[in-house]
């Protein structure tokens, strides 16, 4: 069984994990850069496994409080993408990743990893959660 | 420190390391924010200040790093250059080079950023992709220039200013 994944708190990022029955989500708030990379990668190898161990159809990423990611972050994702794109078809997941459009890095940055992995990614732009 | 309606711009000459990049970063959507109140270009700078930076981290050989931003507004157009320069060693010097050649050598920007991502995905050492998205994300053209022991990038571009005009327009009255 997948133990409780553990949060993130590095220096400008918050990132917390939840784990339902079939479902998996991830939630980023702040920013993720190089200091946060190492933990981030870890993060999301216990994200993988949760969503492999629940046979779970698509695994959320709420972007929508996150201010900034870069490139060595970016790759993170990139990472676990290629990760699911060499699973057998029927074990491939999607990634939903929630953003806000008004963050125009979102829309950029998600268009480029929808290029990657056009398969696997889908990009919802929705308002940014009120605090 | 310049900032008028027509142009704004800062030098910074610091010894960065990652926690102050990100400071920067901020500083710099603070302020462009306020003074060009596009955020579609200020996303632009903030991206690319803070990818060139973590560069100049990776490549300088004295922690010396400076970094100018200057935006001017061209008639309808807002102007933006974004310049670093760093002290780095022979090995760094050609490791910067090569980066850069790559990147901007490439006719398609967004075809050679494609191919850096591809490859990211199975790279152990770094992501390989801060110029590349500066050039493709940010579509800020590159150039550099290395002389003796120090490198210059140079990242600008031009953007329509639309919006900085209905805001002006809008305060002015």
């Amino acid at each position: 069984m997948t133990q409780e994944i553990p949060s993130i708190h590095a220096d400008d990022l918050h990132a917390e994990a939840t784990v339902g029955e079939r479902t998996v989500g991830v939630r980023l708030v702040g920013s993720a850069d190089t200091r946060s990379m190492k933990p981030l990668d870890a993060m999301l190898d216990r994200v993988h496994a949760a969503a492999l161990e629940r046979s779970a159809p698509e695994v959320v990423v709420d972007l929508r409080q996150c201010d900034f990611i870069n490139s060595s972050c970016l790759k993170s994702f990139v990472v676990w993408l290629n990760r699911i794109q060499d699973l057998p078809t029927e074990q491939q997941y999607k990634i939903r990743f929630l953003s806000d459009d008004r963050k125009h890095w979102q829309r950029r940055g998600l268009g480029t990893l929808s290029c990657f992995a056009v398969e696997l990614v889908r990009i919802e732009a929705e308002p940014r959660e009120r605090a | 420190m310049m900032q008028s309606m027509e142009n704004a711009s800062f030098e910074l000459r610091f010894a960065p390391n990652v926690a102050l990049v990100a400071t920067v970063r901020r500083f710099v959507t603070d302020f462009y924010g306020k003074v060009v109140r596009d955020d579609d270009v200020t996303d632009r700078l903030a991206v690319a200040a803070h990818e060139l930076l973590d560069n100049a981290v990776r490549y300088s050989s004295d922690s010396q790093t400076v970094i100018g931003i200057h935006v001017n507004r061209e008639e309808a157009n807002l102007e933006v250059t974004i310049r670093t320069t760093n002290r780095a060693s022979a090995a760094q010097l050609d490791a910067a080079r090569r980066a850069l050649d790559e990147v901007i050598s490439a006719s398609d920007a967004s075809a050679v950023y494609a191919a850096q991502v591809r490859r990211a995905a199975k790279r152990t050492d770094g992501s390989g992709l801060g110029l590349g998205r500066v050039r493709a994300e940010m579509d800020l053209s590159l150039s550099y220039e290395i002389r003796d022991d120090s490198v210059t990038i140079l990242a600008r571009g031009r953007f329509p200013a639309r919006r900085v005009e209905a805001t002006n327009r809008a305060e002015d009255g």
